[in-house]
């Protein structure tokens, strides 16, 4: 669950803007770097509609409302779960601090146990809610982990003009990585107008199952570009298994969020 | 003895099926292998499930939820219990279970919230003899119970106030009651009760206020009703071991609602990176009573449940690193009462009613310590270790001078969190028993839920607590509605 705020950030790909004609030849890394350096706001407020779909297309639902607010490098956020009624009135609370040295702080608030209790950073291969994203996917992975190579530098995607670049653990960091991440191998497309991730394909090492990520409805914001849905689909032997859907709504960046919103009292 | 090694084995095979599903296949992921990549579907332009999907649009079907300033909801439960043991097989429970929670936010400083709940235990009616109140089940055949009803202000951004009947949960312990003393628990079916029904709210008013990274709490208690135990007849008989022709034991007398009765707690709480810490004080009644002797009434010698004050001191502690969460919280309670074992000696010897001394006040450290592991994917484990050590202790007591017990939990989410496996372990030290519990539960969709599982207890010591409650084994299902 952890770091959903970010997800609603940082996976709403949003970018500088920075047309990459007229520019030398970028390598993949640096283009890569471009799409993880946006521009995301101070902070964000944003309403999330949560779809699960299961391969016999059962749907579950489940609404989430979102703040989040930078501190310079450090990041406060706080998520509220407003439906389903079993998970209803559901909090989770994060400090994500810059300083690797320093532990991320979270709180859970368990409206069945009213009781709010910190929690320890899970691991960020595991499940988001229950959906196909992870906590990984939801954070943005440490790009300096990784080896990035083009596939093909110019494929048209939904009309637009993108990278495909391919990402391998770094061979020293292999092990780590593959733990941290679940993820084998990575492709992206990324625009080359706005340098948005527009698609993705992950090979996920438990279960040799591979996901396909897509972003979808972009569009600008407070003159942001931001993606209003999110979708992942799990496949194992190329049928699907498992797919989700984020919708968000009520975008809001840049608003005036009060420090005490981000209080263990205020999850209650 | 063939029963309990049955039930080790079976405790065994229930562990080792539950790690083996969900820690090995993570474990052996992370070595380099050459072959990691074979046996995927190769080919990002191939099997891409968006060319044909549905998933864009589906979203503009679906209704966002509202928020209003009135708020109903709450859930339908049927929970069924089955004892299958030889010679104590019936249905202990079948009992449709309403409950009902609302909330009206009157600004944006003040909220009311109310839940209450009922049920009728339809068991009654095809097993038990006896309706009355605690008879043979283990549980009332129907109650209707006001959980919550309390307000709650916001006093500026320092002070908060919630004033009515509530659950205040203190401690870092997910399971020992150590500083968690406000709520009395239900103790009707050890085992068998989830921790979310296991807190009983209580009429108190709580003040609080808030200083960057420090919290105060002050806690006025003005309700104890003791924890919930099950009565005679019952198979968790929290007397069980008292009950003979000879004795009789009246309904419990708790303390009155008055000024004299009240109770107070103070908690201060920081947090700091990665951890906080809460000390907390508190004079209030303990929520597990002691006997009073009644004197004799026909030959029979009379008792009653009482409570008596009792001061705890305590701190509490928890620590994040990595994907472990560490925990300590130790407590010292001043004069507990501690029923002694020499009563019916007192009584016989012929000594007046009035000189027949039931319990001895002594003080007790209780001591834990604990680590949650959530660093294999969608499983969590939990461990805590106990130990209650009664000062000064007598051989007239009751109780041991060291009691020890350790929890353990796992559980793994699974199917996109539809499916959750879970393992729970108390085991009493040393050699007094053991409760293990297995379940799982299955979303079928959203709101509807299915429960399944299965509680062993398990005691060779016929000295132990958990003795008398040794093949009382059971299985059970609960379907639950939200809305």
């Amino acid at each position: 669950m952890k770091k959903i705020l970010i997800i609603v950030t940082l996976s709403i790909f949003t970018v500088t803007g920075i047309i990459s004609t007229g520019f030398a030849r970028l390598t993949a890394f640096e283009v890569v770097q471009k799409m993880d350096a946006r521009e995301d706001g101070d902070t964000l407020t944003t309403d999330t509609l949560m779809i699960l779909i299961n391969k016999n297309n059962q749907k579950r639902i489940r609404n989430i409302k979102n703040i989040r607010k930078d501190y310079g490098l450090d990041t406060k956020g706080i998520i509220f779960f407003l439906s389903p009624a079993d998970v209803r009135n559901t909090a989770y609370m994060s400090y994500d601090w810059d300083d690797a040295a320093k532990e991320d702080d979270s709180w859970l608030y368990l409206p069945a146990l009213q009781k709010v209790k910190r929690i320890a950073s899970s691991d960020k291969s595991g499940s988001f809610m229950g959906s196909d994203f992870t906590y990984s996917d939801i954070n943005g992975i440490k790009i300096n982990d990784w080896d990035y190579t083009f596939v093909k530098e110019n494929v048209k995607t939904d009309g637009f003009d993108t990278w495909v670049i391919q990402g391998l653990p770094k061979i020293d960091l292999k092990a780590n990585v593959i733990k941290e991440t679940g993820y084998l191998k990575t492709m992206m497309w990324i625009r080359k107008d706005n340098h948005m991730l527009v698609k993705g394909k992950y090979w996920v090492k438990k279960g040799r199952k591979i996901k396909y990520f897509k972003a979808g409805d972009i569009k600008k914001v407070d003159d942001i570009w931001t993606a209003h849905t999110l979708t992942m689909v799990t496949t194992v032997k190329g049928k699907v298994t498992h797919s989700s859907v984020l919708k968000f709504s009520n975008i809001q960046y840049n608003t005036a969020i009060d420090d005490a919103t981000f209080t263990t009292r205020r999850m209650e | 003895m063939g029963r309990t090694r049955l039930k080790k084995v079976l405790g065994l095979f229930l562990m080792t099926f539950l790690l083996w599903f969900t820690v090995i296949p993570v474990g052996i992921g992370t070595a380099d292998t050459a072959g990691e990549l074979e046996g995927f579907e190769e080919g990002y332009q191939e099997n891409d499930p968006f060319e044909n999907s549905d998933t864009n649009t589906l979203v503009q079907d679906m209704v966002q939820t509202q928020e209003s300033a009135f708020k109903i909801g709450g859930f339908v439960k049927i929970e069924s219990e089955y004892a299958y043991n030889k010679n104590n097989e019936k249905l202990s429970r079948l009992r449709p279970l309403l409950f009902i929670k609302t909330a009206y936010k009157i600004n944006e400083n003040y909220k009311i919230k109310a839940a209450g709940q009922a049920f009728y235990d339809v068991s009654y009616d095809i097993v038990a003899k006896d309706k009355n109140k605690g008879s043979n089940l283990d549980d009332e055949p129907y109650d209707a119970e006001l959980k919550d009803l309390y307000l709650d202000g916001k006093l500026g951004d320092i002070f908060s106030v919630r004033l009515g009947r509530q659950i205040i949960a203190w401690g870092d312990s997910d399971y020992a009651r150590i500083t968690d003393v406000i709520n009395p628990r239900d103790l009707t079916a050890p085992g068998l009760i989830d921790l979310e029904d296991a807190r009983l709210p209580v009429a108190a008013l709580r003040v609080s206020a808030f200083f960057d990274a420090w919290s105060f709490d002050l806690v006025t208690i003005h309700e104890h009703p003791g924890s919930k135990i099950s009565g005679k007849g019952s198979d968790f008989d929290y007397y069980t071991l008292l009950r003979s022709p000879e004795i009789s034991i009246n309904d419990k007398q708790t303390p009155d609602f008055g000024i004299e009765d009240t109770g107070l707690a103070f908690k201060v709480t920081h947090a700091f990176n990665g951890g906080d810490i809460a000390f907390v004080v508190a004079n209030t009644f303990d929520d597990q009573p002691y006997l009073s002797y009644n004197g004799l009434k026909n030959g029979v010698m009379v008792f009653t449940p009482e409570y008596d004050r009792m001061t705890t001191y305590g701190i509490s502690s928890s620590l994040a690193k990595g994907s472990s969460l560490f925990k300590v919280e130790t407590a010292f309670r001043q004069e507990k009462k501690i029923m002694r074992n020499d009563v019916l000696a007192q009584i016989s010897s012929g000594i007046p009613a009035s000189s027949v001394r039931t319990t001895g006040s002594e003080d007790q450290v209780s001591a834990l310590t604990g680590v949650e592991y959530t660093g294999f994917t969608d499983l969590r484990l939990s461990f805590e270790a106990q130990v209650i050590h009664t000062l000064n202790h007598q051989s007239y007591l009751g109780v041991d001078e060291n009691k020890y017990f350790t929890y353990f939990q796992a559980t793994k989410a699974m199917l996109n969190e539809t499916l959750e496996l879970a393992l729970f372990w108390v085991c009493m030290n040393p050699g007094n028993g053991n409760i293990l519990r297995f379940s799982t539960t299955y979303d079928v969709f959203d709101g509807l839920s299915v429960q399944a599982g299965v509680v062993f207890y398990e005691s060779e010591n016929d000295s132990s607590d958990l003795h008398p409650y040794k093949d009382r084994d059971r299985i059970f299902i609960r379907v639950k509605y939200s809305f």
